[in-house]
């Protein structure tokens, strides 16, 4: 099983983006990610309109382990938020690439795209801790 | 009794490892020269443990408590009576350890008498949550106070609007806390012992929390419906410090629309204990759950569907969250609270309303005693406590007090240098009869002068 698909790219704090035009992109969090956490339990919602920066703490996800933090991939604003993980965070471990991305943003500097990872290189980066 | 960890075998054995002969030539070479002291300890000699006894005995029975004098003195800790059950309780060996328990999941009884504990604050309150106890009723209103700035969408560092009176000692604690964060400070202003109107235009647009104080500390009940109000309107957290018992008597702050209530519960049960430990509590709403320092009891179904309690949301506090945990206090104030549990439940809600009618008669008839011989600052009605304007020094009048047995109260100034030093505060509780406070007014009469 693939658990890393190609169809979208990686940053380093754990989080997916996937564009779906040229303007938005959906962001959640990598297999990885919710394997190391373990059973998520609460997601505090990002708020949609904010306008955030790449690297910029946005929100908090809870297992029943740890806190964490979830980091925004890319600058841009905030457009959309996953309310079906907010009600029912557990769908992020059952389905962290499709039911459960958790925001959608705008992005501001596409060139901030080169610099995040392909799947190839983010299973590499996993890899080498 | 000396307790030495090693052997002399073991000693021996280390030196040789080490390849040093004996224990000053380790010490020579750990302990540079200058840094040595040469001549012998100016100690006194040593005692027998029946001589340290008799030693302490006399110390201690210089002291003046409320035990074997008549005491007046309140202010925030109270001599309250505390039935012989809550020493029987918490004297059990199971619970007779004041810290959380490690693998907390281990001690269901603590656990048990810790969310009992929450669920009778809750209660108390108004409230969905509160957690298992805090430090003292002055660190709960400071961490109450950082909780509204997680809470709070507003510009940072942010304001804090306080309704004076609050307590001195709270707003000394407040300032420490809150001076890293850069938190300012804002007053209310009071007129003997309400505060004034509220203006709106007042509120700054920065300010994300108030604090309001029931009663306040001059004693004096008030109805800050109107003021809680405004401040909700205008987007501003409202924190109540409460007194326990009066919560019995009063529309709690939970059910008025107030977002936290704190105070201090050692009138619950706890002894004075010459002045500590202390028991905070805080109580809010239940969206506000994940900022919620300290700890929190939860409770929920073992594998064979049995009750059981755990410690819950742990995930949030020091010990794994580092810093960006909601609080650093990882503990809670468990032998006190369940003090406080057992009390509560041995008093039962009516008789916890009846002893809480019983102080307020007694402060009221406080009071009217009082208006007879001199002016009363605090206005009515007060509970436990009662501000009087003495004609001379209220510390010397304390002080000519204790040679007739009566520890006559607690002369403001000590408490806040600013206050005027005729101020004494004297505080009755359900234990303090109506000739006491007869006999009281005759002995201020006769010494204030």
């Amino acid at each position: 099983m693939n658990n890393y698909p190609d169809d979208r790219l990686y940053y380093e704090q754990h989080e997916w983006l996937k564009m779906l035009d040229e303007k938005t992109g959906l962001v959640g969090i990598s297999y990885y990610a919710q394997d190391s956490l373990g059973d998520i339990v609460y997601l505090q919602a990002p708020e949609t309109g904010k306008v955030v920066a790449r690297g910029e703490e946005i929100a908090e996800i809870e297992s029943v382990k740890a806190v964490s933090s979830i980091y925004s991939p890319v600058s841009g604003k905030i457009v959309e938020i996953n309310e079906e993980v907010i009600n029912s965070p557990e769908i992020i471990n059952q389905d962290p690439y499709e039911k459960g991305w958790i925001f959608k943003i705008e992005i501001t500097n596409p060139e901030e795209l080169n610099t995040l990872m392909d799947a190839e290189s983010y299973r590499k980066f996993i890899e080498e801790g | 009794m000396d307790y030495i960890p090693h052997s002399p075998e073991e000693i021996k054995s280390m030196l040789e490892e080490l390849g040093i002969d004996s224990l000053d030539d380790l010490v020579a070479l750990a302990v540079p020269e200058k840094a040595r002291t040469r001549r012998k300890l100016n100690l006194e000699k040593p005692l027998s443990e029946a001589e340290v006894a008799a030693h302490l005995e006399t110390l201690a029975a210089r002291n003046a408590s409320s035990k074997g004098f008549l005491s007046f003195a309140g202010a925030g800790a109270y001599h309250h009576f505390v039935p012989a059950v809550v020493d029987a309780i918490i004297s059990r060996p199971e619970f007779f350890t004041a810290y959380t328990p490690y693998q907390p999941e281990a001690s269901q009884g603590t656990l048990a008498a810790i969310f009992e504990f929450q669920t009778i604050i809750a209660e108390l309150t108004g409230f969905e949550i509160a957690n298992a106890s805090m430090y003292d009723g002055p660190t709960a209103l400071a961490e109450a106070v950082l909780m509204a700035r997680r809470l709070s969408s507003k510009p940072y560092p942010g304001k804090v609007l306080v309704f004076e009176p609050l307590h001195p000692v709270y707003k000394k604690v407040l300032a420490t806390y809150l001076e890293p964060h850069e938190i300012a400070v804002q007053f209310l202003s009071h007129t003997r012992g309400v505060p004034d109107h509220l203006n709106e235009n007042k509120i700054a647009p920065d300010c994300f929390a108030a604090v309001i104080s029931q009663p306040g500390f001059y004693g004096t009940i008030y109805d800050y419906r109107d003021q809680l109000k405004k401040l909700i309107e205008a987007g501003v957290l409202t924190i109540v410090v409460h007194d326990p018992h009066l919560l019995a008597l009063l529309e709690p702050p939970g059910k008025l629309g107030a977002d936290i209530c704190v105070g201090e519960a050692q009138p619950l049960g706890n002894h004075l204990n010459f002045g500590g430990p202390l028991l905070g509590f805080m109580a809010t709403k239940k969206e506000y759950l994940r900022q919620l320092p300290g700890r929190l009891v939860g409770e929920t179904v073992d594998a064979d569907g049995n009750r059981v309690f755990v410690m819950t949301l742990q995930t949030r506090e020091q010990h794994i969250r580092r810093e960006k945990a909601t609080s650093n206090i990882c503990t809670n104030e468990a032998l006190c609270a369940l003090a406080a549990t057992v009390y509560a439940s041995w008093l039962g809600p009516q008789g916890f309303r009846e002893l809480s009618k019983q102080i307020l008669l007694k402060t009221d008839y406080l009071y009217e005693k009082f208006e007879e011989i001199r002016k009363v600052h605090s206005l009515k009605p007060c509970f436990k406590d009662v501000v009087v304007e003495l004609n001379g020094n209220a510390e010397e009048l304390v002080d000519k007090c204790i040679k007739h047995g009566v520890i006559a109260g607690v002369p403001l100034s000590k408490l806040d240098p600013e206050l005027p030093s005729n101020l004494l505060m004297v505080s009755v509780t359900e234990v303090t009869l109506k000739d006491d406070i007869d006999m009281l007014a005759r002995i201020i009469a006769e010494e204030d002068r």
